[in-house]
């Protein structure tokens, strides 16, 4: 295939040069892709509700994450001891499971808390 | 979901492994025409889908920024996610990194 | 109001395809650059697939003759003077980033990482007394840890087929690899085997790659670190 390819103009939406392509592998972020591409409309109460919790949930969720890389990273440089490195994990542990409670509660799958953030993509 | 492992600590990481190779079921009497027909229609799509992923990142992240408007639809929520997007890069370019920054270098 | 799409070496053509709206698209010189533009009325960009094609369909046909700064999706100005003025405040740095990228395309790859394909450690006697907290910060860590070794697998080989380089941080559980390559145009036949060699090669990852882009990544202003 020869590298004239580069200057190719035209109608093709198709920009695959390599590899399987396979849908599978990352299908969470054409989730998101496909909500980033449609105008959100949330015009009634319960839907306002949602989108609170989905915003402070999100909110959570980074804190946790935030965290939880840099406890992370202190154990990989040594500076935990080894009940720190056990309290931090359950404090993550159960973290993870009031998250989970709090989903199930308003209804929220793990991908609705990778908000799009509209034009400017995801945030998680 | 979480994974739960026995001893009852779930597994880290919510995602079931990556499948390398997604194949439809092979369905009795199904002619092998039509089913690789579907097979190429499934393989086009995804290359666009993939091709359109990349696009958006690009479009949306990337490219000369001109000091001005940017007229995008962009509703009075959005300025809320615009925040917390500006919060997590700067406490992302303070954190030093388990993984890797965005970093340009030569080579 | 002019919506902008790419900054140009000013004896580049332009291509014979509509921008936005049908709209004609034209040149808007300034010193040592070129702007493309197309007018309107007034004009909102929805992040719809069929703007943002539209938007790059245009700066791929720019691409055709020379080197091209592509515009962020949505850049609009109010009229010429106002083109004259953003675009000759930043001349030299934008006459330097074109001259960076002459000869060059992006291309993007990326990749989903599977930790549990990667061969597992050793089991340590001394870790079975874990309790579940720390087993599960040690299980993090060897994850992550695992995850960058196979990123840095992938993008050696490729950064070493490229100009610039640049990898985007991804922030979250997933484990996916995503870096966008400032590659030679008769060097994209290479890198894209490498992809493949490397897709092959590499059981804990699904590699993908897309291209030839606009210099999308590499144009854009970095912060300084």
């Amino acid at each position: 295939m020869s590298s004239a390819r580069a200057a190719r103009s035209g109608g093709s939406r198709d920009r695959l040069l390599a590899g399987s392509g396979d849908a599978e592998l990352f299908g969470d972020e054409l989730d998101r892709l496909g909500r980033a591409l449609r105008r959100r409309v949330n015009a009634d109460p319960e839907g306002l509700e949602k989108g609170l919790a989905q915003l402070v949930l999100t909110l959570i969720e980074l804190l946790r994450q935030l965290m939880e890389r840099q406890a992370l990273r202190r154990m990989q440089g040594g500076s935990l001891s080894d009940e720190e490195v056990e309290r931090l994990g359950e404090t993550f542990l159960l973290l993870e499971q009031r998250m989970d409670e709090l989903k199930d509660q308003f209804g929220l799958e793990d991908e609705d808390l990778n908000l799009n953030l509209g034009p400017l993509g995801d945030l998680l | 979901m979480n994974v739960r492992s026995p001893g009852g600590a779930p597994t880290p990481g919510r995602r079931s492994p990556v499948r390398r190779d997604v194949r439809r079921t092979r369905e009795l009497g199904e002619p092998p025409r039509r089913r690789r027909r579907e097979q190429s229609l499934a393989r086009a799509r995804q290359a666009r889908e993939a091709s359109l992923l990349d696009l958006i990142d690009r479009l949306l992240d990337g490219g000369v920024v001109i000091h001005g408007d940017i007229t995008l639809a962009v509703a009075d929520v959005d300025l809320v996610y615009v925040g917390l997007r500006a919060l997590v890069a700067s406490v992302e370019s303070v954190q030093p990194h388990l993984g890797t920054a965005l970093e340009a270098r030569p080579g | 109001m002019l919506y902008l799409y790419a900054i140009t070496d000013p004896r580049s053509r332009l291509p014979a395809i509509a921008g936005l709206r049908g709209a004609e698209v034209r040149p808007v010189p300034i010193g040592g650059l070129s702007a493309a533009v197309s007018e309107h009325e007034s004009i909102e960009v929805a992040t719809d697939e069929d703007d943002l094609w539209a938007h790059e369909q245009v700066v791929e046909g720019l691409m055709a003759d020379g080197p091209v700064l592509p515009m962020r999706l949505g850049s609009v100005l109010p009229d010429e003077a106002s083109v004259l003025a953003a675009v000759g405040a930043r001349e030299a740095e934008l006459v330097e980033t074109l001259a960076r990228i002459e000869g060059a395309v992006e291309l993007g790859v990326r990749a989903a990482i599977d930790p549990a394909a990667m061969e597992p450690e050793e089991s340590d006697d001394a870790r079975q007394e874990l309790g579940p907290g720390a087993e599960y910060m040690h299980a993090r860590l060897t994850r992550e840890r695992r995850a960058d070794e196979v990123a840095e697998t992938i993008h050696r080989p490729l950064a070493e087929l490229a100009r610039e380089s640049a990898r985007r941080r991804h922030f979250g559980e997933d484990l996916v690899f995503n870096g966008a390559y400032l590659v030679d145009v008769g060097a994209v036949d290479r890198f894209r085997a490498e992809v493949e060699e490397l897709d092959a090669a590499i059981g804990a990852a699904s590699i993908v790659c897309t291209g030839p882009w606009p210099a999308y990544t590499f144009s854009s202003r970095r912060e300084e670190s």
